[in-house]
């Protein structure tokens, strides 16, 4: 499995779009094999996902990514962890066995209201149309 | 007495219009304001303690980050454009400001950092100078995004490109987003729309004329082939040009010369075409009626857009683009829409594609007083189509679709499956077994 991180200061970066330098990780099972870091500060933020996703990756774990990006890397089978923040090596071992939460994955700003009077919230996910009911 | 200080500062924050936080020296965030939260899409429960960074997330905090530029010169910096990501996964431009944060010592104790929302002015820009970009094509729909997947490839290229697509579709926002990504981006955009002109004026427009070339022509005029030098051509409904047209247009695009109107002299240009059509060129070519040289030169990369028919789960993301768009150029608030409302837009076939839906948004938005959009206030046309066809199925239909869609995008895998739509594996499974999906 190839995991690929965007880092700044040996923590996740805060932004995908923006991050400079990627870890691409391979790991099997819960531990990790090998390392390589790459250095994608000249590139696009399309060009950087699409860097991602010739290595292939499987997974890739973030902070916040920008809603297009996302999309993008979802729809070829990039399983995406976003809402990720601090130390990368302690995000790497949460993950290698099995404990990493993610966070909100990026969402539609515009609220939908229930019938009956019930608001959803802001940021709800897109996926609106599937509620856990 | 403390208390009362903290809370008169705090209220006197959140009164203000603009975001503000401010932060100690190691960056980390002290006080955030109710406008900050509005922006950032965080609360400032979540902003306070954490790095400003990792909540402003603005393209030039890991770069050049301003208030590290503040604290080393030890002065104010005063509005940068940036844009910041928020929380939400959307990309905001504001105008930053920051400055020192002293204590009654005169000592350096933190920096403060002062943004606006400057999205309508940049909305308004990008309206008037059209500098469109692979961002501004919202989508989650496979197809779309494949072709998202090669645009990049496509514009580093200076291959002619053919689009076709049912009018509506967005065919003009994808050239511009090639032109625009490509590596003439610096040079003109010129779109011309191929069928509405009269062919004897289509000619002229497209490759110029001499003074006195005909009747009316008074001066010499250059043509929208010399003006797209260095640039990008666009050839918007090229299906509905004149076989004599056409074989004009096969030299030029052969050759990359032409002959203004009434003139002995070839004029050069290096422009890139890109064509457009909501018609089925090859049809035409078939039938005869379009030069089949022409269509071979015009297709070396083709692109096919298909109908919002075809890719209604981008309707809720288009809806939420064209309501953030209208509330900033109609200074509204509408905050979103009514479950109701959303499944008319669902369940509606979109003859006229994304712009009869921006259509219908935006009569909507004349319409609407309160927060939402709701059914009452779609055009009297609409609410015709509804009560001669009910949505059938209603919301458990788009569930259905939105299941059977993700799970063909994920190759069947049900755990990525039920991430993405943000559901457990469990309810997945029943709503899979309620559905009858295998």
């Amino acid at each position: 499995m190839k995991i690929a991180l965007p880092v700044a200061n040996r923590r996740v970066a805060p932004r995908l779009g923006s991050a400079e330098t990627f870890y691409v990780i391979e790991a099997e099972g819960q531990k990790e094999t090998n390392r390589s870091e790459h250095t994608l500060s000249d590139m696009s933020p399309i060009e950087k996902i699409r860097f991602l996703k010739q290595q292939p990756i499987d997974v890739l774990i973030c902070m916040g990514i920008e809603m297009g990006l996302y999309n993008y890397l979802a729809i070829f089978g990039v399983r995406i962890i976003p809402g990720v923040s601090g130390d990368v090596e302690h995000v790497m071992r949460l993950f290698l066995s099995g404990h990493l939460i993610p966070g909100p994955v990026p969402a539609i700003g515009m609220r939908i209201r229930k019938r009956g009077g019930h608001h959803g919230r802001r940021g709800q996910h897109f996926h609106w149309w599937v509620g856990n009911g | 007495m403390q208390l009362f200080t903290e809370r008169f500062y705090s209220a006197i924050l959140d009164s203000i219009d603009c975001g503000v936080f401010t932060t100690d020296l190691d960056y980390r965030i002290t006080a955030f304001n109710r406008a900050a939260s509005l922006i950032t899409g965080f609360s400032k429960k979540e902003a306070v303690g954490s790095y400003c960074y990792e909540i402003l997330r603005s393209n030039i905090c890991q770069t050049d980050c301003l208030l590290k530029k503040t604290f080393q010169k030890k002065h104010a910096i005063s509005n940068i454009q940036v844009d910041i990501l928020s929380k939400s996964g959307k990309l905001v431009p504001v105008m930053i400001s920051t400055n020192l944060l002293k204590n009654e010592e005169n000592d350096i104790i933190g920096g403060i950092e002062m943004f606006r929302d400057i999205g309508l002015i940049e909305e308004l820009r990008k309206e008037v100078k059209k500098k469109y970009n692979y961002e501004d094509i919202a989508s989650k729909n496979y197809h779309i995004l494949k072709i998202f997947d090669i645009l990049p490839d496509i514009a580093d290229s200076d291959a002619n490109v053919l689009i076709q697509g049912p009018s509506g579709t967005g065919k003009e926002l994808f050239a511009r987003a090639i032109h625009n990504t490509g590596k003439k981006k610096d040079g003109p955009f010129i779109a011309v729309n191929c069928g509405a002109l009269p062919d004897s004026l289509l000619e002229s427009e497209l490759f110029g004329h001499e003074k006195g070339a005909f009747t009316d022509a008074l001066r010499k005029k250059p043509g929208r082939f010399a003006a797209a030098c260095g640039g990008t051509i666009f050839l918007d409904e090229i299906g509905d040009t004149s076989p004599a047209l056409q074989v004009k247009l096969l030299r030029v695009i052969q050759e990359k010369a032409f002959e203004p109107l009434g003139s002995v002299e070839t004029v050069h240009t290096d422009a890139r075409v890109i064509a457009a059509t909501n018609k089925d060129l090859y049809s035409l070519v078939q039938e005869g009626s379009f030069r089949e040289d022409l269509y071979y030169r015009l297709n070396v990369i083709k692109i096919d857009l298909p109908p919002l028919l075809d890719r209604k789960e981008d309707i809720p993301l288009l809806v939420d683009s064209f309501i953030r768009k209208y509330n900033r150029l109609m200074n509204k608030e509408i905050e979103g829409i009514s479950e109701d409302g959303l499944t008319v837009l669902m369940n509606y076939d979109y003859p006229g594609n994304i712009r009869e839906l921006e259509n219908i948004i935006e009569h909507a938005f004349v319409m609407a007083k309160g927060k939402y959009i709701d059914v009452h206030h779609f055009s009297d046309d609409l609410k015709k189509t509804i009560v001669q066809r009910p949505p059938e199925g209603g919301l458990e239909l788009l569930e259905k679709d939105a299941i059977v869609n993700t799970l063909r995008m994920f190759d069947g895998n049900k755990s990525q499956t039920a991430e993405y739509l943000n559901i457990d594996r469990t309810t997945l499974w029943r709503k899979m077994k309620k559905y009858g999906i295998a």
